[in-house]
């Protein structure tokens, strides 16, 4: 129908689209290789060289050996981190609970979180910074060592259990379940008896205030929300055969949740998770904000503030910031390739679904 | 179906009780689904709730930031203040133009960004999944990139628009007040399109092809199943989109900050917010514009939740 030399120049033109559109959403991070890969010489001759000439690493050496860079490194992997697992901790629990239940007062909760999911942050940063101001470092790690001696207290009742059935009853230990009982239950007395005690002798009488608990306790406010809607699409999808099929076996509803239900949400996890890690990875306004050291600085903040190398020097070490910039970037870059069909899948039932 | 689940755990709840019988499934069902929501909520209530009705108090209020002296009542100075406040007007102004530029150009761009993804074509997977590529990146980072990329003297954006002869050499798109709200709405397209392209994709991806054969049958050309199939249809990721943006937009502070730092001329709402609330110390007056930015979003987010049923999900 259509004739062709027409339908020649629409396949020109597609593919013409095609390629502005992948030089436009690449070229940028092109930019940021050659130029972390040049000299600092080349990066400030004008014009710009579209090609690296001397190829060198020495911007990465430089970064590398940056006490402040790798210290703002490891500040976001503890940050990011703990609030990925704080998150899915509680997020599914809740998610669980908005996804398969039904009672009064569901309705109401799933619009508060909806609405959380869009909270503006900077609309409670001088209370939060209040806040943080007032609480002592006591208090948090009080209550750390409560938590912890409360989940150590029940690993150890679960572990005694199974050895009184392995001796008495002969009952064949399950291994994943022992394993994980004495894995968890060595980190949880760690934990209770040594760290968190030494933190509280250590720092007991300072504010929370530029420390990196502030930014896990501020950063729930996105990565929670977000994370309780999203599981809650996923356990809705789950068939209803499933549960019923456990609550007939006798299983209690949280048994039913523990044991036949999470393992099969594996995939939201993932997803949830990982849009939580990058979501705190790359917070800004309260890194800024709530920290004030270079000790407790996140690579957000890192990487604006980079000092001239060079002793008199006052231009910005551009080198060395876009080899900064491909340390930071890689990892999410990687992690989203990998993880690709699970993200969209996620940002989908996030938003578009509602 | 939630209707008649609901309606029985009424008529149960209304019941005279007969007798103390065992919990039944339903009950048990209810009490753990608190326990399981507490966690949660008492997180929400604390970092969230708590501080936005504290904010509110604060807002009517001298209070100074990791001061000993006690806030004074001021009842509404700070608002009567803030409204006369010229730095304040004009970091709504800059945030509304920054909001109505980047939703425009995102939305078009997106839309044909994600009509090309859902053509049939080889490495269709390959681009959508480079989109997700700047949406996975920090803000702060897109951001240096880009301010390095528009340096006046060895910036590639400006070599590029120089050779092509629109920019005089070494002009500073960044530094020159004509040009900055344009350079830093371009960095914030750059990163939000093709977020937005996958937003739309999906929505694309489950309108159903008979429609647009049927389409074709009736003599439809390639433009008006556009108008007609294509855009109707995807009307509510439309909406979810425009109106996801438009929130981001309004609390932009990244990418304003590490360009122009408090540069008084572009600062937004939110820069301004946190200039005012940590750099001056002035907890009080920062609550108020707090408080404003809040009932600016909120009216928002009200409409989105009314628009979106939840029940529907």
């Amino acid at each position: 129908m259509t004739n062709s030399p027409t339908k020649l120049i629409g396949r020109v033109l597609f593919w013409l689209l095609v390629v502005v559109i992948a030089v436009y959403t690449m070229f940028p991070f092109y930019w940021v290789f050659r130029s972390s890969v040049s000299t600092d010489k080349e990066l400030s001759q004008s014009p710009p060289a579209y090609w690296p000439q001397n190829f060198t690493f020495e911007n990465y050496r430089l970064v590398f050996g940056s006490d402040q860079f790798i210290t703002a490194l490891r500040n976001s992997v503890i940050v990011a981190g703990s609030v990925t697992i704080i998150s899915l901790i509680i997020g599914t629990m809740a998610s669980y609970a908005l996804g398969r239940f039904r009672f009064r007062g569901r309705t109401p909760i799933l619009y508060l979180v909806l609405a959380m999911t869009m909270f503006p942050q900077i609309a409670i940063l001088g209370a939060l910074f209040t806040m943080i101001n007032n609480i002592q470092m006591s208090t948090v790690l009080a209550i750390g060592i409560v938590i912890a001696a409360l989940v150590g207290f029940v690993l150890a009742a679960r572990l005694v259990l199974m050895l009184i059935a392995y001796f008495n009853r002969r009952e064949p230990l399950p291994p994943r379940e022992f394993i994980l009982d004495i894995v968890g239950l060595a980190i949880v007395v760690y934990l209770a008896l040594f760290a968190l005690p030494q933190a509280l002798a250590d720092s007991g009488t300072q504010a929370l205030y530029n420390r990196l608990g502030a930014l896990v306790l501020t950063y729930m406010i996105f990565t929670l929300p977000f994370t309780v809607w999203v599981l809650t699409s996923f356990f809705r999808q789950m068939p209803r055969e499933l549960e019923e099929a456990a609550y007939v076996d006798g299983a209690s509803p949280f048994q039913t949740f523990y044991q036949v239900m999470l393992p099969l949400v594996g995939p939201g996890l993932v997803t949830t998770g990982l849009m939580a890690f990058i979501a705190a990875w790359n917070e800004y306004l309260y890194a800024l904000s709530f920290t004030q050291t270079q000790q407790h600085r996140t690579v957000t903040y890192a990487i604006t503030a980079f000092a001239p190398s060079t002793a008199g020097g006052f231009e910005i070490p551009w080198g060395q910031i876009m080899a900064a910039t491909v340390v930071v970037t890689v990892p999410l870059i990687l992690l989203t390739l990998i993880f690709q069909r699970f993200i969209l899948g996620g940002l989908t039932a996030g938003a578009v679904k509602g | 179906m939630s209707g008649a689940v609901d309606r029985a755990a009424v008529i149960e709840a209304a019941r005279p009780p007969v007798k103390k019988q065992t919990l039944s499934l339903t009950n048990a069902q209810t009490r753990l689904a608190w326990l399981m929501l507490a966690p949660t909520l008492l997180v929400v209530a604390g970092v969230a709730l708590w501080p936005l009705i504290q904010t509110f108090v604060q807002s009517f209020t001298d209070a100074r930031l990791a001061s000993t002296r006690a806030p004074q009542y001021i009842g509404l100075d700070n608002y009567t203040a803030l409204f006369q406040d010229s730095n304040f007007i004009h970091s709504i102004w800059v945030t509304v133009q920054f909001t109505i530029i980047t939703v425009v150009f995102e939305f078009v761009l997106g839309m044909i960004i994600a009509l090309v993804i859902n053509s049939n074509f080889k490495g269709r997977g390959l681009m959508r999944a480079a989109m997700l590529v700047p949406w996975a990146i920090p803000t702060v980072v897109s951001s240096m990139m880009w301010r390095y990329m528009y340096n006046g003297t060895y910036g590639v954006v400006t070599d590029m628009l120089h050779r092509v002869g629109i920019l005089p050499s070494g002009a500073d798109l960044v530094a020159d007040k004509s040009t900055s709200l344009i350079a830093i709405a371009a960095v914030d397209i750059w990163k939000t399109t093709p977020f937005v392209s996958l937003l739309l994709l999906a929505g694309l991806q489950v309108i159903p092809t008979e429609l647009y054969e049927a389409g074709k049958v009736d003599g439809a050309n390639a433009l008006q199943q556009f108008f007609r199939i294509t855009i109707p249809l995807l009307r509510p990721a439309i909406l979810v989109t425009l109106i996801f943006r438009t929130l981001d937009a309004l609390r932009v502070f990244d990418v304003f900050y590490v360009m122009f730092g408090n540069r008084s001329d572009t600062q937004t709402m939110a820069v301004y917010d946190q200039q005012v609330t940590v750099a001056f110390s002035k907890l009080g007056m920062g609550a108020t514009i707090s408080t404003a930015i809040f009932v600016i979003i909120a009216i928002f987010v009200v409409a989105y939740v009314t628009f979106l049923k939840v029940e529907e999900a």
